[in-house]
């Protein structure tokens, strides 16, 4: 349970921006990846994945103390998410190979214009807004597939296929540094602060605590 | 199983919207066929946003809460699956019109499980 619904999300964004581009789409091999809301459950997971395999991930987290946090996780860069989180222009330049998007808003619209061609953003997230402000230019000048992520009505096959997959994508020592445990009681203690943004990586509930 | 466990229950009852650690009776859990002794759940964005004020996700209170769990099967009217399984779910609406994992026993459409290999 330590990878849990945030794991599978991430499972899935991972697999899309990197191998349905290279191996569905034959496209080219995906080096530079983006990953916005990296500080929490499916961002840091989604970072240790793409990392582990092969990529160079830049973070995206609006919390600058985490910056160690995630390089140590796999991140090679970390930017902090006000760089993204403004008014799109319709392209910008293009920088990176692939996305994936956990938050929405402001800030995947400036996402897409940073996408260089063909590449693929995986989006499964709000916390940034639900609202999305964008133009055709990505997809039509540069090919950018906006690939949405829904984890609560993936076959059985999938999930059996993607969870198949998780020990060779996923470093549990590494993980397992992140989590932190609590029980139904603080539960109700922890879940604002998360609304807030103010936690990181994942919570898992234990429940003969 | 014994009758009795813990759970974690969300209640409206007009304007008054509650969250509370309570006993249950196992004549609770009115959904599925297959029944879950729950080890571990977890806390997502969509778990925050459902303890807030139900999101608009949950539709009859009351409700157990936690879209995810991890736990041995401890009775089954499902054919795919028998006591002593052990098994993992995500999705499906668990925790939003059926009843979650924030709960020592969950009981759920077996459809929805995936079993550890």
């Amino acid at each position: 349970m330590i990878l849990g619904t945030a794991g599978f999300t991430a499972l899935q964004c991972a697999f899309t921006t990197k191998q349905t581009r290279e191996v569905l789409l034959l496209g080219e091999k995906v080096q530079d990846v983006l990953v916005t809301g990296a500080s929490g459950g499916v961002g840091s997971i989604a970072t240790m994945i793409l990392s582990k395999l092969g990529c160079n991930v830049t973070a995206v987290t609006g919390k600058d103390s985490n910056s160690e946090y995630l390089k140590s996780i796999g991140a090679k860069n970390v930017i902090n998410t006000s760089e993204l989180d403004k008014e799109a222009r319709p392209l910008d330049k293009g920088i990176y190979d692939g996305a994936v998007d956990t938050v929405g808003g402001n800030v995947l619209s400036n996402v897409l214009s940073h996408v260089k061609d063909a590449g693929i953003v995986a989006a499964c997230g709000n916390a940034s807004g639900i609202k999305l402000n964008t133009t055709v230019m990505p997809f039509i000048i540069r090919g950018v597939k906006l690939w949405g992520i829904n984890s609560v009505t993936a076959s059985i096959k999938r999930r059996e296929f993607l969870w198949g997959e998780v020990e060779k994508l996923v470093d549990f020592a590494l993980l397992e540094k992140s989590i932190k445990e609590v029980s139904l009681g603080e539960l109700i203690d922890v879940y604002p602060k998360m609304l807030q943004g103010k936690t990181s990586g994942r919570y898992i509930v234990n429940l003969n605590k | 199983m014994s009758d009795k466990f813990k759970a974690l229950v969300l209640n409206q009852e007009g304007e008054n919207f509650t969250k509370e650690v309570k006993e249950l009776d196992k004549s609770f859990l009115k959904h599925g066929d297959v029944t879950v002794k729950v080890d571990y759940s977890s806390l997502n964005y969509k778990d925050a946003l459902i303890l807030k004020n139900g999101a608009r996700l949950v539709k009859e209170f009351p409700h157990i809460p936690g879209i995810d769990f991890s736990g041995t099967v401890v009775e089954s009217k499902n054919q795919k699956f028998k006591e002593g399984d052990e098994i993992i779910l995500t999705g499906w609406r668990v925790g939003e019109i059926y009843f979650g994992g924030y709960s020592q026993y969950a009981k759920v459409n077996g459809e929805f499980l995936v079993k550890k290999t």
